[in-house]
This record gives structure tokens, sequence and C-alpha cells, in this order.
């Protein structure tokens, strides 16, 4: 059965993506070799590329950054297949090595306590019966999303571009919780806290914090819910923080602690880490040093070619369809423009049904390649605020916030 | 036994959103059973790691070794003196070069 969906997985890939393609990861599938539990590896576009292709619990065949804990990047084949991204290839991200293994959701409980009036507990039935239900569609996608694409390369998480999904969520909203809690006067951050821990106690735990004002706001969610079902484990069963158009370091997963605080956070995930330079660019210059940092917040404009890899041969004198995903942090899409010249001539392309302002929106057009040409394609996507992505990669440190126009070369034969 | 059950049900619930994604949240009731997963085994750390090395697989597999690019032996031990630094990874200042050696030798890279 397994061994069926793996080679389903592949053979789909290498179908879907007009014959191979390195940024995709679809050509180059090897066998064995990786020391893991898999059968094939996948070899993204980046020194040191190779991934397993396995299958995890609730998942089906994923690229595997990290085995422990648990890192898998979705192969963009899934993005092609349509705007919702399934259960079971959304990508995983832990951070520490104790992410429980089982979870009695009937016992699972949520802790609401700090700077508040009534301190209080939920499982996540009563959350589900004791509140509004609200439902939206919204994109969480990593802040290392694409960081092993970055030039010169910087250390952490090498993830090409899957490390980023689209979901329907279901939940409560955050502000109701906090209002059925009380907030004292004094309030002003919200401390957000799961069930994965350190191995050791002089590590920190992994805990994420929002302004109070970003924290009311009308859309962040504790969602129990994820494209009509219970989440996956691995995406933070049973209940897991909502900050749509934010960059999923704020989506705490397995959530079983909120705690408000009455000043700013000083937790080493908060303080220290998840940081981009304080420009508006959020770049430096890789020698740069002892630039002002602030913490990483809305996601910037985005866009990908998903039916065409790089590298691909594609048929001569024929329409060729082109189409691809685009989103940003929470304005939604107005444009997305598609160049075959490598951006000396753009066309609008056709923007796909509207999900809501958080959710991946779809676009097609066409174009028609002439024999032995060689043609550069080029997706730009530009927000309902104007903002739009940029022509030369930004650089970083910790290699957050690529939004590069990215190229595809195919040739026409 | 009962156990078993929830499970199932909790697989059921999620087979149904993964097949008809584009639908609305379909009015059933979530049941939030038990949920127990058994994760394939870890990857060891690369090549021949020096006793004192065993440290790093505290915390993680020996991907996150094999995964980064090839750094140089400056970056290496800036990654080796922030898991000290940041994490409390157990290693003494002395052992920082003969970790750092190895790493270069698995996964380095010239200035
Ligand atoms: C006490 C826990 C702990 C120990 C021990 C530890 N690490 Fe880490 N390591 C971490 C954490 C936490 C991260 C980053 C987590 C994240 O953001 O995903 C990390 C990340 C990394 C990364 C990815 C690059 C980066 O900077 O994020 C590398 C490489 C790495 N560790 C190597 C090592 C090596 C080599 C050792 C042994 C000298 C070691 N680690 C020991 C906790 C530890």
């Amino acid at each position: 059965m397994n061994r069926d969906k793996d080679k389903e997985a592949v053979d789909e890939s290498r179908r879907g993506f007009l014959r191979a393609g390195a940024v995709f990861g679809s050509l180059a599938l090897l066998r064995g070799g990786a020391g893991n539990a898999s059968a094939t590896t996948v070899r993204l576009p980046m020194a040191n590329g190779e991934r397993p292709l396995a299958r995890y619990p609730q998942k089906r065949a994923l690229l595997v950054l990290t085995s422990r804990p648990v890192q898998l990047e979705t192969p963009m084949a899934v993005f092609n297949q349509g705007v919702i991204t399934p259960n079971d290839a959304f990508f995983v991200r832990w951070h520490l090595a104790n992410v429980p293994t089982r979870i009695d959701g009937h016992r699972f409980t949520i802790r609401i306590h700090g700077r508040v009036k009534q301190p209080l507990e939920f499982t996540p039935a009563q959350l589900a019966n004791d509140f509004e239900p609200v439902e939206l569609t919204a994109v969480c996608q990593c802040s290392g999303n694409s960081r092993g694409l970055f030039e010169p390369r910087v250390a952490g998480g090498q993830w090409a571009n899957g490390a980023m999904g689209n979901a329907h969520w279901k939940g409560v909203r955050l502000r109701e919780v906090l209002d059925k809690a009380g907030l004292r006067a004094d309030a002003v951050q919200v401390r957000f806290n799961g069930a994965e821990a350190p191995p050791l106690p002089q590590t920190p735990d992994f805990m994420k914090s929002l302004d109070m004002e970003i924290a009311r706001s009308e859309d962040v969610l504790i969602a129990y819910a994820m494209n009509g079902a219970p989440l996956p484990l691995l995406n933070g069963y049973p209940l897991r923080l909502v900050v749509p158009g934010w960059y999923a370091t704020y989506w705490v997963k397995m959530l079983d602690e909120i705690e408000v605080l009455s000043h700013e956070d000083q937790n080493f995930w908060t303080a220290k880490a998840y940081r981009i330079p304080a420009n508006a660019c959020g770049c430096l210059k890789p020698d740069e040093e002892n630039v002002p940092l602030v913490p990483i917040n809305r996601m910037n404009v985005r866009s990908f070619i998903t039916n065409i890899a790089d590298g691909a041969q594609v048929p001569a004198g024929r329409e060729l369809k082109v189409r691809g995903i685009a989103f940003d942090g929470g304005f939604g899409i107005k444009r997305v423009l598609f160049s075959s010249d490598g951006g000396r001539h753009w066309i609008q392309t056709r923007l796909g049904k509207d999900h809501g302002q958080y959710s991946f929106r779809e676009w097609q057009t066409h174009f028609q390649p002439h024999k032995g040409r060689s043609y550069s394609l080029l997706a730009l996507a530009i927000n309902t605020i104007g903002e739009s992505q940029r022509f030369t990669p930004r650089w970083n440190p910790s290699g957050y916030l690529r939004n590069v126009v990215e190229t595809i070369k195919i040739s026409a034969v | 036994m009962q156990h078993t059950g929830k499970h199932l049900q909790y697989r059921l619930a999620s087979n149904i959103g993964c097949l008809f994604l584009a639908l609305p949240i379909p009015a059933f009731a979530l049941a939030f059973g038990i949920v127990a997963v058994k994760l394939p085994p870890a990857a060891e750390l690369p090549a021949q790691p020096p006793n004192v090395a065993q440290a790093c697989g505290i915390c993680h597999s020996g991907d996150y070794i094999a995964t980064q690019p090839p750094l140089t032996q400056q970056q290496w031990k800036s990654v080796a003196t922030a898991m000290i630094k940041h994490y409390g990874c157990p290693i003494s200042a002395q052992n920082i070069p003969i970790i750092v050696k190895w790493l270069v030798e698995t996964n380095g890279k010239n200035e």
C-alpha cells in the first residue's frame, strides 16, 4: 500500500512537470542511500540538496529535511493539484527534541493564565462547543521557506520552496477566549506555548509572543480543524494557533498554554530568534554587522509557476498553458503578471477563484513557444496595497523573507 | 480497545478531509480522540563522529548537520558555539576544536 502510494507520488510529479526539472526536485530520483526509512531520494537545487522521500504518520511521501525533530517539505507538484494543500501533504516543522507522539484529545487542555482576571482551562471539545466557530482559508509559510536558495548560503533549515501550505482552518477567535478570562489593565503581550518540549533544562522552551493588538485581531484563531478534519499530529493536533498573513513561527502547534504578559517577552525564541533587519528591505550585506533587528512578522508577496519545472523541454508550435499560485501577508493578490522573455515584456494573467485574502490565489495564462528557442518564464505578483516581488534576491543571515521573482528556464522542441 | 476505536474514527475523519478538499467543513462533530504515531528511525550523525560529538545527538538527528551547505571552519565554529550558548549543548570549550574538525571534514569548504 505504502509503496504504491510513494510510487504514485513520484509518477505524479514526473507527469505533472513536463519531463524533469531540478527546481521541483522531480528529476534525479535516486534509489536508497540516505540512511533513512525511504527508498527514493529527491535532489533539490542546492548543494547537499538530496532529500529522502519518505512517509511519516498521517502523511504521504514528503521530502525529509530532518528526521528528529521531524521536518518535512511538500513537493512542488502538490501545489499544482489544487489551491488547498491536503493535510497529508502539508509541510512539517518542529524545533525541539521532545515532540509528543501520543496525544489524548479528550484529556488535552489549553490553559489561559498570567495577567487575566480568571485563569481558565479548556479541552478542545469545550472550545469547539462553547465558542462561535470561525472558518477561513490561509497560507501557513515557514519563516525560512526557500532558505536553501540563498546565495551566499546560510546555516539553518535548508528548505527549497515547499515549506508552505494553504488550508481551510476552523477554530475559535483567540480574543473571545482572552475576553472570557478577562484581560487585566497592564496586559501588553500574549505568549503561546505548545506541548513540544526541550530535552535539557537549559534549552529554552519554544514559545512565541504577539503584541495585544495583533493577538486580538479578528482573524487570529485557535484552530481545532484543518481541511475538515482534526489536525494531523505532526501539524499540531489537537490545537494550533492560526495567525493569518503572518509567518508560521507564530502558528504554535499542540497549543496548550496561553500566558498574558505585562511586559515584552524576553524568551529566547521571541527576543533573540526569528528576527529580521529593521530596514524596509529586511536585508543586509553579508559582512554587515550590528544592524538593529525586529521580530519577523507579516509575510511578503510571492508567486510560483507550478506546472512547469526548471529545465523542462516543451512542445513547440502549440499553446503552452502556464499556471501557478500567488499569496501575500493578508492584503490579497491584485494581479499576477507573466513574462516569457526574462522580464522584458509582461502580460496580465487570469486569476482563479478568490478564497479570501489569506489564501493561495491561483492564476493562469498561456503563450506559444517556437521550435529551437529557449525561454525564461517569470511570474510577478502584486497585492492590493501595491507591494510586489523583488527582482534581486534579498540577503540576510537567517535566510528569511525570500520573495524574489523566480525564473523557470525552458526550451521548445 | 476503546483507544483503537477512537483512532479509527480519527483516521476516517482525516481521510474525508483529504478527499473532499474544496468542500466546506462537513457538519459532523470532530472527534478529539487519542492519536498515537510511530516515527521512522532518526538519521545518525554523519561520518565517524568523535565521542564528544554524541552530545550533538541529544537534540536532533544527524541530518541537521548533513543537510547544511558546506560551511567554512569559521562558520562551523559559530554553529557549534551557538549550540552551546543558545541551547545549552553540553560540550566543554576545549572539545569545540575536536567537533569543528569533524564537522569540517564531514561537510566543510575552504574560505
Ligand atoms: C541542547 C540542544 C542541542 C544540542 C545538544 C545541539 N543542538 Fe544543534 N540545534 C538545536 C536547536 C534548538 C536548533 C535550531 C532549532 C530550530 O530553529 O529549528 C539547532 C540547529 C542546528 C543546526 C542547523 C543550523 C542552525 O543554526 O539552525 C545545526 C547544523 C546544528 N544544530 C548542529 C549541531 C551540532 C554540530 C551540535 C553538537 C556540537 C549540536 N547541534 C548540538 C539544539 C541543539
